[in-house]
């Protein structure tokens, strides 16, 4: 199996110097506007030298002087690995240029708006002190309606991901306490607002920034201090920008698929109280007491992670027997050897681990996050392997949890259930791997596995998980494309194209929905606009069966051509020869990378043997 | 000058620097926004939150719009009882 832990070139870096790692020593998302704007001045100056970062076009529109927030908004975005090019808007007149097809905002040609509402945005004139429930319904209403509007104002424009803020509480309570009992309050009706908003953004596919989340960590009355609106129109106190620029940084790298999928552990004083090689496993500190308390607590919040489907892992210097027998025998040990999906105990040294884990997962080391209390051990890995994300853990277990979370490695934009299934699934394929490494004959391995494959149309029951797939495959991804669940039912419904997902079971396991294609009419040709395959199931023959299922499909649409497209990424070479195995030629070069074309007309050959279909082939 | 005043001056100093990530501007007690290119309206925000960090004072929305000089920063700052 392919390593790509060495293939992939850090943002910001030339050679092994990361230019962004004095920044990045420095930065910190709870550190006062000051500070943030004295290290975002210093990364203007340096920005123009930087490599490898990403384009990142968004449109920051709201009331207020954002001038300000952009600046460290950039700062978190560069860290996050994007090149920024940030658009605000003339003052007070986003709701114009949104209505506007000609506007600035349009000219600009963003690739992702932030509706950058705050509390200020949203008032409810009709709900007086005392008003009937109906009143306050209709005015929640009426409230988030015009936010709905706006995004489907702006998708007719320029269908791309849509961000909305939430709205923050009022630091004023009129009544004190009374504020939180009745109906007609703004407290009452803000909240309300934003469970309405919540369901309204799932309904239109627009993403949700918890700014009132945001609000609440600062501290409320801090947040809303109203003489930085009076004075300069801030829209929220500036010594909490660094805390939403952090967050929004980490929450459009996720929707660009950079989130973290992997945390990998240490045993002795990070899952439990000191060493078991020394205190055995009655003299660890785990279960009761202050310090085993805190430790459970940790472990709790590991398995809500994987219950959402973060894959854990373990790198611990231990003997391998010893280490398993906590996990076996300890009756207050909560983490599970299921709920592992690699563990690795030995004596070697933790970044050689690392190595193996991710090329195990067969995830990059950029998707993993390594937590360990030993300040030695992390500097180690932070500098052999600057990919891996290390967050500097405190010297007090009880403080595990909120630094791990605080550190914002796992934002999500959806949850399925192949999410709760996921460490399953990687346990199942470490199970084939063995197989594999136990098999000397590869075409005897690929016949034992027993495949079966089966495929679909983009249905209401398949669209999350499709577009979920689109979200976060890398490295099989020519194109690189991110449709939103609304984007890919659009695509489906012409009945030009073709848009189809693929699943695979081996006599291992199932692994769902693996691959997913998008054929787009172009002119009398059928470009295939993505073509997506989960990294687990590599070179097994299916990519092979894919091709001719869309070669089917072409030819049943009675199209002569089909158009492949290579777009390269620092994350998708292992596809680069993709279009040459499976027949195409080279057709040209285009601005983002190449083109590829088949011509349909002479014979495909059958490529993959080993795989049979469950359902028979294509219907319509 | 007072010496209260001339460390007072030394500390602003550091505080235009800092902010301005360049140890090699000149900021004497002379200084206006006029002789300043990067003292823009945004920087002037960026000032005023950096002085109120540095000396621990908060200005009202008076007092900000008047901080359009070191010698302007330096009064207001004496007004307050600073300690130097």
């Amino acid at each position: 199996m392919t390593d790509h832990s060495e293939t992939l070139p850090l943002p910001g870096t030339v050679g092994r110097t990361d230019l962004l790692g004095p920044l990045r020593a420095a930065a910190d998302p709870t550190a006062p506007f000051f500070s943030q704007a004295t290290l975002a001045r210093r990364l203007k100056k340096i920005l123009p030298e930087v490599p490898n970062l990403r384009p990142l076009r968004i449109a920051v529109l709201g009331n207020g002087t954002l001038d300000l927030f952009a600046e460290v908004l950039r700062l978190w975005l560069v860290l996050e690995g994007f090149r920024p090019e940030i658009y605000l808007g003339a003052y007070g007149a986003f709701r114009q240029e949104i209505l506007d097809s000609q506007s600035a905002l349009y000219e600009f040609r963003p690739d992702t708006v932030w509706l950058f509402a705050t509390g200020r945005d949203v008032c409810f004139p009709e709900v007086v002190f005392g008003a009937d429930a109906s009143v306050c319904e209709a005015a929640i209403t009426t409230a988030a309606s015009e936010w709905r509007n706006w995004w489907r104002r702006l998708r007719t424009e320029r269908p791309i991901p849509i961000i909305q803020n939430n709205f923050e509480s009022p630091a004023v309570r009129v009544f004190g306490h009374y504020d939180a009992v009745v109906p007609w309050s703004r407290t009452n009706l803000i909240h309300r607002l934003n469970l309405v908003l919540s369901e309204a953004v799932r309904g239109d596919n627009v993403a949700l920034f918890d700014l009132a989340h945001d609000a609440s960590t600062f501290g409320l009355s801090r947040w809303h201090e109203e003489r930085h609106w009076h004075q300069s129109k801030q829209p929220f106190a500036p010594d909490a920008f660094g805390l939403v620029a952090f967050h929004a940084a980490r929450f459009l790298g996720a929707m660009k698929g950079t989130a973290r999928k992997c945390v990998v552990l240490d045993l002795d004083n990070t899952l439990w109280g000191g060493v078991i090689g020394d205190d055995g496993l009655e003299g660890i500190l785990l279960g009761n007491g202050p310090e085993g308390e805190a430790f459970v607590a940790f472990q709790d919040y590991l398995l809500s992670l994987r219950a959402r489907g973060i894959l854990l892992a373990i790198c611990s210097k231990n003997d391998t027997a010893i280490a398993r027998e906590a996990f076996l025998k300890h009756p207050a040990m909560r983490v599970q050897l299921q709920d592992i999906a690699v563990f690795c105990a030995n004596w070697e040294n933790k970044v050689d681990n690392l190595r193996q884990i991710a090329a195990t997962l067969n995830i990059g080391l950029d998707t993993l996050v390594f937590v360990d209390d030993n300040p030695i051990e992390r500097e180690l890995v932070r500098s052999a392997l600057p990919e891996v994300a290390v967050p500097e853990m405190p010297s007090d277990p009880a403080e595990y949890v909120e630094v791990l979370a605080a550190g914002r490695f796992f934002e999500a934009l959806s949850f399925s259930p192949v999410d709760v299934a996921r460490t399953r699934l990687y346990r199942e394929n470490a199970q084939r791997e063995a197989a594999r490494a136990a098999t000397t004959d590869i075409t005897n391995f690929l016949r034992d596995l027993d495949m079966e494959a089966d495929n679909g149309p983009a249905d209401a029951f398949h669209l999350p998980r499709m577009a979920q797939l689109l979200a976060r495959t890398n490295q099989f991804h020519p194109t690189t494309t991110r449709h939103s669940e609304a984007e890919l039912a659009a695509l489906a419904a012409d009945s030009r194209g073709w848009v189809r997902w693929f699943s695979l079971r081996d006599r291992f396991g199932d692994h769902g929905l693996v691959s997913v294609v998008v054929l787009q009419s172009e002119g009398n040709a059928l470009a295939i606009d993505s073509w997506v395959m989960s990294c687990r199931v590599f070179s097994r023959g299916l990519e092979e069966l894919v091709f001719l299922e869309m070669v089917r499909a072409a030819r049943k649409l009675e199209v002569t051509r089909l158009i492949g497209r290579y777009r390269p990424t620092s994350k998708n070479r292992p596809v680069a020869d993709l279009f040459q195995r499976m027949g195409f030629t080279l057709d040209g070069v285009e601005e983002e990378g190449t083109r590829w074309i088949l011509d349909l007309s002479s014979p495909i050959p059958d490529l993959s043997p080993f795989i049979r279909w469950r359902s028979p082939g294509l219907p319509t | 000058m007072l010496d209260v005043r001339r460390s007072l001056l030394e500390r602003v100093q550091r505080v235009f620097h800092e902010a301005l990530d360049d140890d090699s501007l000149e900021i004497t007690k002379d200084t206006r926004q006029a002789d300043l290119q990067e003292w823009d309206s945004l920087f002037q925000i960026t000032l005023i939150l950096a002085i109120e960090k540095e000396f621990g004072v908060r200005f009202g929305a008076k007092d900000a719009s008047q901080l359009v000089s070191v010698h302007a920063i330096l009064d207001l700052l004496e007004t307050k009882n600073v300690q130097p």
